[in-house]
């Protein structure tokens, strides 16, 4: 079975965090949770890299943390940046998607001959 | 759960007491917590619950960068001699016998003169009453010596650089504190012997049958201190062993702060440790080198309480400041 490359995911690994922020604040499991269940667990995102996210995230301004009123959770919410830098991450995904695109071949029968 | 927890504390063993590393560990810990339950709560085998959360743990390496500790992660803990949960118990189980010996040989020594005076004063063997005495103190001197042999099995916690795990710090802190009020009774009892000794080594003439006895206020007075320093003695030498295993971690590190009595703990440098080599011994000494000159013998015994007072200066004098095992 194919599986993710995790150097390919990482630069989204962001845009996948903002998305789920962007409908509301989460905390760290949720967000791992929803990643699991968008991508019919195609995708598990580990802990650490969640965690390093966060962290440069927050740095960054995209995203704020805040302690849960009801436990000891540490929640995220999305900042003003934050969904402007989601945006640009969509327009970039879309120009890499359209780029690689050309090079894949549709039903794995390559085209090379064609070339050059 | 405790398989997660240990997991996690092993990782975070070696690294920096900071706030960013605490702070990632326990929202690292948060998650493993929350995906460790709800995996239960969803019918799986507490093994699998386990299994699956430390397969998705990741790598500490991707969180290091963040945290400014990218150097530390990579330096694996390779000079590390890493006490195994037996030894710290072993380690803990030789030095509770071998505080019971100390004990048992400080109060010889108090109680050598007591020997004399029985045999020479009541029983009239003027001379079978040095020989008692010294055979008193040889008693001591022999526990003494066969205790620091049997603590050289030791010595390379003093001279190697450790680390203790979290569950086996856990487990020796919960001894410790199952321990707490045992000491505090021994401390509390050998001080209240103590006052009462004088007390009673100054009412002993009162006391009908006891004049019969030649020098009883001696016997009684040095008794009652040799048994209240014996325990004084016991209940400080048993909780050292504890707190020994307890410091073996350095305190800049999340291992070494594991829980609170880790905090106060102190480790001495290299010179402090060779003056505390020979501390009990030079007390030895000093004790019958002052009772022989002065045959003070009431009044001498004193050396023995204070000197752990003494021992905690010198490792406050000595206490390692530059310490870095980072």
């Amino acid at each position: 079975m194919t599986e993710i490359s995790s150097d390919v995911i990482r630069g989204y690994n962001d845009t996948m965090i903002l998305f789920i922020l962007r409908k509301a604040p989460s905390y760290g499991y949720e967000i791992s949770k929803n990643i699991k269940s968008m991508t019919d667990g195609k995708y598990i995102i580990k802990e650490t890299t969640l965690y390093s996210a966060f962290t440069r995230m927050e740095k960054n301004g995209y995203i704020e943390s805040f302690p849960g009123t009801e436990d000891r959770r540490t929640y995220y919410r999305i900042t003003e940046s934050g969904r402007k830098f989601y945006d640009e991450k969509c327009e970039e995904w879309e120009l890499t998607k359209e780029v690689v695109e050309k090079f894949i071949a549709a039903q794995g029968n390559g085209e090379l001959e064609n070339v050059g | 759960m405790d398989t997660i927890k240990n997991y996690l504390e092993t990782m975070f063993m070696q690294l920096p007491n900071t706030r960013e590393v605490l702070k990632a560990k326990a929202e690292l810990g948060q998650m493993m917590e929350d995906k460790y339950n709800e995996l239960i709560a969803e019918g799986k085998a507490e093994n699998e619950a386990i299994a699956a959360v430390l397969a998705d743990f990741g790598n500490l390496d991707e969180v290091a960068e963040s945290l400014g500790i990218k150097e530390v992660v990579h330096q694996a803990p390779v000079d590390k001699r890493v006490v195994k949960n037996e030894e710290a118990k072993e380690y803990v189980k030789d030095r509770e016998a071998s505080a019971f010996r100390t004990a048992i040989g400080v109060m010889l020594c108090i109680l050598s003169p007591v020997s004399y005076i029985i045999v020479a004063e009541n029983l009239g063997h003027r001379g079978m009453g040095v020989f008692a005495m010294f055979l008193t103190i040889a008693c001591a001197v022999g526990l003494f010596i066969y205790n620091s042999v049997q603590g050289e099995k030791w010595s390379w916690m003093d001279k190697t650089s450790c680390a203790v795990e979290f569950a086996t710090i856990d487990e020796i802190n919960k001894d410790r504190e199952t321990f707490r009020p045992t000491k505090s009774i021994f401390m509390c009892a050998g001080i209240v012997l103590c006052v009462l000794a004088v007390g009673l080594a100054a009412s002993i003439d009162e006391i009908g049958w006891l004049r019969s006895i030649r020098e009883s206020e001696g016997i009684f007075f040095l008794t009652f201190v040799a048994i209240g320093v014996c325990l004084i003695v016991y209940g400080n030498a048993r909780d050292l062993a504890f707190t020994k295993i307890l410091t073996l971690n350095d305190s800049k590190t999340v291992g070494g702060n594991y829980v609170d009595s880790q905090k106060s703990a102190k480790r001495v440098t290299k010179t402090g440790q060779a003056v505390l080599d020979v501390f009990w011994p030079t007390v030895t000494c000093l004790y019958f080198i002052w009772s022989f000159v002065s045959m003070r013998w009431y009044i001498t015994w004193i050396i023995w309480p204070l000197a752990p007072v003494v021992r905690m200066l010198i490792e406050a004098i000595f206490a390692d400041t530059s310490r870095n095992d980072l």
